[in-house]
């Protein structure tokens, strides 16, 4: 398998496609990021680079978050996928989260999520075409290796937190998920 | 009136399986063993999580009723989030739910060998009642316990941050490491006269719930009080120390409250 399925327990009906790619090249993220600023139905994906996701729990609230708010229609976003990325962020300004959690040329690790009911492996074989790698299996110790630590610090103010640097990917998670929570209130 | 309010919380939470914890006049916890996310947290306990809810009060106003749950659940999970922040340990934030009042939190605390939750109320009881040897309840165990309850509390304090309803069972043992819970009455206050009251409110619930035994473990929870006021990561602890100490003195002479009127 080298997509997840992720089924939230609250909402079974809305399963949600999750996969990982790595290395992949810079003109083929420009390429993606016009795509989607041109909102090409090709590319109706949520792409996230890997430098702010702190670990699955971390993604998997934002889109709890997400598909919630947008069974209650409290989306702040356009569309789910926006919001997928929106609910990560501390800040509550969408184009600073997509600035700073959506796809980035620079980082070649790439996080794309579809909320949908096609089949996954059609979505998985359309989304291989697109990015032009295969992807790989996604967990939270690959997650560790693919994050930027003082970025993290930075966007979700914790330079003045105490970190235990042995649990330090799980210490992150609370406390991003916390100001996640928090955000705007 | 309980079947009412879990009708009420199960709109909000479908397909999650609710077990009644505690129930108090603002909210009512539940356990759960669905995680509503993720089914591998970074937690200790995998598979055990805790939702507090605030019902619909009836005779409130709608709008007045909608404002003051969304303000209060807000304020507590800010508190626990400061507080994970902090290092201080309290149940850290899984989810939150303002609107609807509900707030998903990790669940601690070990059982004892008697089945109860180990809160320190119910371990002292344990010590007191089931192995009712005094010895042991004056023993190094209980005392060490104490001192690391005065220790946390001292912490919060010295944080500038008031717990606001100080009792044994609002403190767990996780493996003899003391975790403060329900911060419903929580607030943020330096002044001496807040923290006195925070400890008052302590030595009343320790005197009501462990009356034998009482003198001694109010002495070591103010020892660890002391001990942490004096440690070189707060400045100017032991200033503060002895402004707080002699408002409880002071406080203690009068009660909680500050005038006798109403």
């Amino acid at each position: 398998m080298t997509y997840q399925e992720v089924k939230l327990p609250q909402f079974p009906e809305t399963p949600v496609f999750v996969s990982l790619f790595t290395g992949v090249s810079e003109d083929t993220l420009n390429t993606i990021k016009t795509e989607l600023v041109a909102a090409n139905k090709d590319y109706d994906f949520c792409f996230l680079n890997t430098n702010h996701v702190i670990s699955l729990e971390h993604l998997y609230h934002s889109l709890y978050k997400s598909v919630l708010n947008h069974k209650n229609g409290t989306m702040r976003a356009k569309t789910l996928h926006t919001e997928i990325i929106f609910n990560l962020s501390p800040i509550n300004n969408i184009m600073d989260a997509l600035r700073r959690f959506g796809v980035d040329p620079e980082c070649p690790d790439v996080i794309a999520i579809k909320v949908t009911d096609e089949p996954f492996e059609e979505v998985y074989k359309h989304l291989r075409k697109i990015v032009g790698a295969e992807a790989v299996e996604i967990n939270d110790r690959v997650l560790e290796g693919l994050i930027n630590v003082p970025k993290v610090k930075k966007i979700y103010k914790l330079n003045d937190a105490k970190l235990d640097e042995q649990h330090l990917q799980q210490l992150l998670t609370r406390l991003a998920i916390g100001a996640c929570i928090l955000r705007g209130n | 009136m309980t079947d009412h309010i879990i009708q009420q919380v199960q709109v909000h939470l479908p397909n999650i399986p609710l077990e009644v914890v505690s129930q108090g006049a603002e909210a009512l916890v539940f356990q759960t063993s669905v995680h509503p996310y993720y089914s591998k947290p970074c937690l200790p306990h995998q598979d055990k999580f805790i939702i507090k809810f605030r019902p619909r009060k009836p005779y409130r106003h709608p709008k007045i009723d909608a404002a003051i749950t969304k303000n209060r659940t807000i304020g507590e999970v800010k508190f626990m989030a400061k507080l994970t922040k902090l290092g201080i340990k309290a149940p850290s934030v899984i989810l939150a739910d303002f609107p609807n009042g509900i707030i998903w939190m990790e669940y601690l605390g070990k059982k004892l060998p008697n089945g109860d939750v180990s809160s320190l109320k119910n371990w002292l009881w344990y010590y007191e009642k089931v192995l009712a040897d005094e010895s042991l309840c004056l023993g190094s165990e209980v005392q060490q316990a104490c001192i690391n309850v005065g220790l946390l509390i001292g912490k919060l304090h010295l944080n500038d941050m008031i717990h606001g309803d100080l009792t044994s069972s609002n403190i767990l043992l996780e493996d003899s490491e003391p975790v403060l819970i329900d911060f419903g009455l929580s607030s943020y206050s330096g002044m001496a006269e807040d923290k006195a009251v925070d400890l008052y409110v302590l030595e009343r619930a320790m005197l009501s719930t462990h009356s034998k035994y009482s003198d001694h473990y109010v002495k070591w929870l103010l020892q660890g009080y002391e001990q942490i006021h004096g440690s070189k990561e707060f400045r100017s602890g032991g200033k503060k120390l002895v402004e707080t100490l002699r408002k409880l003195d002071e406080v203690r002479l009068r009660g909680r409250k500050r005038s006798m009127l109403g």
